[in-house]
């Protein structure tokens, strides 16, 4: 076994099973479209939800692309 | 229009912030990013030439898309290998999905690992499903508030919290939650036939 499946998380509970799909498995993300659409206009009411997802539920998958594009940006 | 070689300049150009991007966003594929950049770069190479490939607008957008998805799939199957390497067969806990353990049975290795798969066959459906209930709220923007509603929900959030965070009425937050429930649960129903989800995800486990 790779190291990296070693760290599976342990599932104890239903609600450590939600917490993994999305934190994980990007379940709840939105599509690629309306996260670039959002990372361009972050003030789009129409991209609440988005803004939810990243700012608050701190999505780490989304917060990551958005670090990797301020980035290219900045290079 | 960017045509497909360039498409593996940028891909080759990008690749050391496409690797950090797939670390940071999947921390369980950090010793796996090497490889699944080099799956990417062989997809890309086969699809490049087609004469159907449309070149995308964005590239190294696109391109972070695809290292996405591949990763998102790559920790899929991974959950499955560890799901098949508990049971040794794939329909195994599916015969008696309410099974009763005795109560001084205690969390033997052997619970556990029944416990952990099972939980492992939820993540794995509730993924797709959640990601399904995403793309259908999507389609309509007056559904937009469901989703928001029922991530926050998932979050732990109660009805008056979100209905306060989104500046609406209890009622129509506790409406949306309806709506989202009832939309997951049917989707669960149908997937899953021995009910095993359904089951622990309505009956309180």
């Amino acid at each position: 076994m790779k190291e990296g499946e070693s760290k599976a998380p342990e599932l104890k509970t239903l609600g450590d099973v939600v917490r993994w799909v999305i934190a994980e498995l990007g379940a709840m993300c939105p599509s690629p479209e309306r996260l670039a659409a959002y990372f361009a206009n972050p003030d789009d009411v129409s991209l609440r939800d988005v803004q939810y997802h990243v700012e608050e539920a701190r999505c780490p998958i989304c917060q990551a692309e958005r670090e990797t594009m301020q980035r290219a940006t900045s290079d | 229009m960017t045509d497909g070689a360039e498409l593996l300049d940028v891909f080759m150009r990008c690749r050391p912030a496409l690797a950090r991007f797939a670390r940071t966003a999947f921390p369980r594929l950090v010793h796996d990013v090497d490889d699944l950049l080099q799956e990417i770069w062989l997809e890309l190479q086969t699809k490049v030439p087609a004469s159907d490939f449309q070149a995308p607008r964005n590239s190294e957008s696109w391109l972070r898309m695809l290292v996405r998805s591949r990763a998102i799939d790559r920790l899929r199957s991974m959950e499955r290998r560890v799901f098949f390497s508990l049971t040794m067969r794939k329909d195994a806990d599916s015969e008696m999905p309410e099974k009763i353990e005795p109560e001084d049975s205690g969390p033997s290795p052997a619970t556990h690992a029944i416990e952990q798969e099972r939980r492992r066959r939820q993540g794995l459906l509730l993924s797709d499903v959640l990601a399904e209930f995403c793309r259908w709220c999507e389609k309509r923007p007056q559904r937009l508030a469901i989703k928001e509603a029922y991530e926050r929900a998932l979050h732990g959030q109660s009805p008056a919290q979100i209905a306060e965070a989104m500046g609406v009425p209890p009622a129509s937050v506790h409406q949306w939650l309806h709506q989202a429930r009832e939309w997951v649960r049917q989707r669960v129903t149908e997937r899953d036939v021995e009910r095993s989800v359904f089951l622990t995800l309505y009956g309180g486990q």
